[in-house]
């Protein structure tokens, strides 16, 4: 149940969670103003973003009252502090970042980072010291061939050489990956303002279908059919549309 | 109560504008609508084309704006802000929508904005017929209400629905009787409405602002440029609150969505249009594959596909220039009679300023212009038909893997296959692609293509300084010099001037259609009428002036009396027989023409940048006739001709190519080719560029930097080449 939840809250509920989390362990508990200025935000911004936490019943949230955390709220705060927490002491430890830059990147990374990475860090983290290999070798070791890597052309575009995101059971989860004839529902389209919005305005929005007619003969764009209209795509710009494989 | 109709012929045409998605069919109804009654002309200030026509119905009449194709009123290049300005600041009396009935959902969304706009809008649903044909029944009475605008269904190429669709318009410019409120409106849910409402009514209280409040509102929030401009004049005195109750709001609802907010907008339109579509269109038929899926699985598959790409290169190539090659002999010769017969007005030997004006000058002059016309004719009845049939779009999907390694769109390969041909009509061409920096891009690299005007300097040059072995290899070193060059000049745009997020490629790949006669032809003229009117008067006025600098000044009185005397010498003398006579007197008209060519300011101008070109291996005489090469590049061997006083010379002329080869040696033969590859494209070539960039300046920095390279690589190639003493004899 919560495991479902955790996915459908946007960045910014995370951060309001996080933050409502910190407020209660340093004062004991939380007003929507120290909310809104820990977080530069207006008030009334985090009165509708209260207002839907609420309906999800994670925070108890009335008008004028103290703002608490349910059970729920708590456990899913807690996860997410911990995964900050983790993704942090992981930048620190391993990679070397100082810590100021480490929190602030560990703040953006905690939103898009999946479960499983997470802990494999964390164990990454755990492990360092206890391995047999001193730590300060491994990390010595990691540095030269982080060195290397760089020296030999830098790092692929999708993070670092690793293939896009996929699904828990494995199915591609970009429109790139789809192949011809398959179709597929669109979760959500990233990338950049302008040609984010030109995909959008013609039809490449949420839940809207859209499926893989063909490539081209040499590979590149591909073409796919979105409301009954045919686009070609390059294959960069596939990459932008996160989809869900329809079960046929 | 009961005013008086203004009688018709004193009513001012209504302005009827046609909007619609690029593909929808909108020129096909305009042509149909205005037939030949057209216009084309620019918007002010930049180089969109703007096509108006008049429309006689009844009493009525109408001029129709064919505004330029637009998913939607988000500007996103010049074509899109120049139609959505009209809509929202030109106020027309009507609006036409033209939707694709076969594709409606994607189509409606421009229709829904102008819904919201509040613009008097009536909806075609054009190409009724395919929609049919796929199965899908409209009912427009419903869609209609839905949307608070008439609905006419139409069939654009056949000429079904127009009069219903004039109706439509009349009545909508008459406001009789007024348009039927939108029976719903587009509903952004709890949290964006209120916020909405508000910012409406803020803006509501102005007049100005009043007719389409909640428009500006959804506009502001989407952070639209040009709405805050037209906010900050339509009230300059608290247009900062409203801009920061804006941002406040934005940043506030993006909190919450945890999303940029003109995409949440954009869902929630296509939302509205899903439950629209869901009432009003059924599938009446199976969902057969169509027409188009079963001609793509042939043209674009993945064997047949670039083998089908090539044949229809090689058929718009081989339509553009060996079809068009008789007609422009025949424009030649035609011209060259008549310079013939002007010329017989006067008296046979004698010299007149006058007859030299008209015959070189303008005659031939105007003949340069009209040589072109049916290369572009036919090189645009030619694109006419891909882009109206559909295959252009098919043609940038097979090549844009090829062409985006280059760094330019794949529909770029067909301006630069055309440079190949003539430079002048590829530039034109570079207005199928859609953005400006790939066009310029495309258009600054184009004099790289090797044109067919250069041949004839390379027919000249390599049989005179090359072994035969070697003539077909140096021929195609010069063609793959010219297409390396021009993707490293892309390259190099790329990292420079035009740096950057590259334009995305979401390309629509419209259903296939027969284009029709009337469609192409209308195309074809518009493209040469074009050419003759913007371009065709300045490269007249050009070539007459580098006409006059290769005539003036003249030689002195003493050169010529000495010519004179000459000839009557030659006349005079006894022992020659007819034929030695005659030879004779060539020779020496030939070595007068030298003489005056040296004397003429080009002459004198070619005198005076010879040192500079020397580096180069270039003397005056090479220096000379590059300069006359300005006017049309396969003027240089006739140039060359007349500096070696061997008279009228063309690219077969053994004699020349002896004097080549006694004053030159192969490396500066090689050199010359080089220079004439790179430098400076001709008059015709820049005035185009010209009109269309929109700007001298883009023309002024094309033929500078085309020179400068041409004469730092020809400068590194003729002294590495006399360090090493390759082909220094």
């Amino acid at each position: 149940m919560t495991a479902k939840l955790f996915h459908e809250l946007s960045v910014s509920q995370e951060d309001y969670l996080e933050t409502i989390l910190d407020l209660i362990a340093e004062a004991g508990a939380a007003r929507v103003r120290d909310i809104a200025r820990r977080m530069n935000v207006a008030k009334s911004s985090v009165t509708v973003a209260l207002r839907s936490l609420a309906s999800n019943r994670l925070v108890n949230y009335a008008p004028y009252e103290l703002v608490t955390l349910s059970h729920d709220g708590k456990v899913m705060a807690e996860k997410i502090r911990r995964r900050h927490d983790s993704l942090a002491n992981f930048l620190v430890r391993v990679l070397g970042v100082d810590e100021k830059t480490a929190g602030a990147n560990a703040c953006r990374i905690e939103h898009a980072v999946g479960e499983d990475v997470v802990n494999r860090l964390n164990c990454f983290a755990e492990f360092l010291p206890n391995s047999d290999i001193p730590a300060r070798e491994l990390a010595g070791a990691f540095a030269k061939f982080y060195a290397e890597r760089e020296k030999r052309g830098g790092f692929r575009e999708s993070g670092g050489g690793g293939s896009p995101p996929k699904d828990t059971d494995g199915t591609p989860s970009t429109a790139a990956d789809l192949k011809p004839g398959e179709t597929a529902r669109i979760v959500r389209v990233c990338g950049e303002g302008k040609s984010r919005r030109r995909l959008q305005e013609m039809g490449v929005t949420r839940n809207a279908p859209l499926a893989v007619i063909r490539r081209s003969p040499l590979g590149d764009p591909i073409e796919v059919k979105v409301r009954g209209g045919s686009l070609s795509l390059r294959k960069e710009e596939a990459r932008e549309i996160e989809v869900e494989r329809v079960k046929q | 109560m009961s005013a008086v109709a203004t009688p018709p012929s004193k009513r001012a045409a209504r302005v009827v504008a046609l909007a619609g998605n690029p593909n929808s069919g909108k020129t096909t109804i305009f042509n149909a609508l205005t037939g030949a009654r057209q216009h084309v002309g620019n918007y002010p200030g930049v180089t969109v084309e703007k096509k108006e026509g008049t429309v006689k119905f009844g009493d009525d009449v109408f001029t129709v704006v064919d505004l330029p194709g637009t998913y939607s009123l988000t500007a996103f290049s010049l074509e899109e802000i120049v139609a959505g300005n009209f809509l929202i600041d030109g106020k027309p009396d009507a609006v036409v929508d033209i939707v694709d009935a076969s594709n409606p959902e994607r189509n409606l969304y421009l229709a829904v904005q102008l819904m919201e706009l509040g613009a008097p809008v009536v909806l075609a649903l054009n190409m009724s017929d395919m929609a049919r044909e796929k199965g899908l029944s409209i009912d427009t009475k419903k869609l209609s209400a839905l949307l608070g605008m008439p609905v006419v269904a139409t069939v654009g190429h056949k000429g079904r629905g127009l009069e219903e669709l004039l109706k439509a318009v009349r009545t909508i410019c008459r406001d009789d009787p007024l348009p039927p409120k939108p029976a719903r409106r587009v509903d952004y849910g709890r949290e964006i409405e209120p916020h909405l409402d508000q910012l409406a009514a803020r803006l509501a209280v102005r007049p100005a602002c009043a007719g389409h409040a909640r428009w500006l509102a959804l506009k502001l929030l989407e952070g639209d440029g040009d709405t805050a401009n037209r906010i900050r004049s339509l009230c300059p005195e608290d247009c900062g609150d409203i801009f920061r109750e804006t941002d406040k709001l934005r940043k506030h609802l993006e909190g919450v969505f945890g999303e940029e907010i003109g995409a949440v907008l954009t869902d929630r339109r296509y939302g509205f249009i899903a439950g629209a579509c869901a009432e009003v269109v059924s599938q009446t038929a199976e969902a057969r594959i169509s027409q188009s899926e079963r001609v793509d699985r042939i043209v674009l598959n993945r064997w047949l596909g670039l083998p089908i790409f090539a044949l229809l290169m090689f058929a718009t190539f081989f339509l553009t220039f060996t079809l068009g090659q008789p007609l422009m002999d025949g424009i030649e010769a035609g011209f060259g009679k008549l310079g013939e017969a002007v010329a017989a007005l006067w008296p046979a030997g004698g010299e007149s300023r006058l007859k030299s004006l008209l015959v070189d000058g303008i005659i031939g002059g105007v003949g340069g212009v009209l040589v072109f016309l049916p290369n572009i004719m036919l090189l645009f009845l030619a694109i006419a038909f891909l882009e109206d049939s559909g295959y252009m779009a098919r043609a940038a999907f097979v090549m844009d893997r090829l062409m985006h390694r280059i760094g330019l769109h794949g529909k770029s390969f067909i301006p630069l296959l055309i440079g190949f041909g003539c430079t002048v009509p590829a530039i034109m061409a570079t207005r199928t692609l859609e953005t400006r920096r790939d066009r310029l891009a495309t258009l600054l690299v184009l004099p790289l293509m090797s044109c067919s005007a250069r041949l004839p300097i390379y027919a000249l040059l390599i049989p005179a300084f090359f072994p035969p072995e070697w003539q077909g290899p140096m021929l195609w070193i010069v063609y793959a010099i010219g297409i390396a060059l021009a993707v490293a000049g892309v390259k190099l745009l790329r990292i420079t001037l035009f740096k950057g997020e590259s334009a995305p490629f979401v390309m629509e790949l419209p259903p296939y259609h027969l284009p029709t006669l009337r469609g192409l032809l209308v195309h074809m003229w518009e493209r040469s009428w074009m050419f003759l009117r913007k371009a065709g008067t300045v490269i007249l006025g050009i070539s007459i002036l580098l006409w006059a600098m290769s005539v003036w000044p003249k030689p002195g009185p003493e050169t010529m009396a000495k010519f004179e005397r000459d000839r009557s010498a030659i006349e005079a003398r006894k022992d020659l027989s007819g034929e030695d006579r005659r030879a004779a007197l060539e020779k020496l008209e030939h070595e007068q023409g030298e003489a005056e060519l040296e004397q003429s300011l080009i002459g004198r101008i070619g005198r005076g940048v010879a040192p500079a070109l020397a580096p180069l291996g270039f003397d005056w005489k090479i220096s000379t006739s590059l300069l006359g090469a300005l006017a049309a590049k396969e003027i240089f061997v006739a140039q060359m001709g007349i500096v070696y006083s061997v008279g009228q010379a063309d690219e077969e002329s053994q004699s020349l190519r002896e004097k080549l080869r006694e004053n030159y040696s192969p490396l500066q033969g090689f050199c010359v080719m080089l220079f004439c590859l790179i430098s400076m494209p001709c008059m015709a070539t820049l005035t185009v560029v010209w009109r269309e960039s929109g700007s001298w300046k883009w023309a002024l920095f094309q033929a500078g930097a085309l020179t400068a390279l041409a004469y730092t690589l020809t400068l590194a190639v003729f002294q590495a080449g006399s360090f090493l003493g390759w082909g220094t004899r």
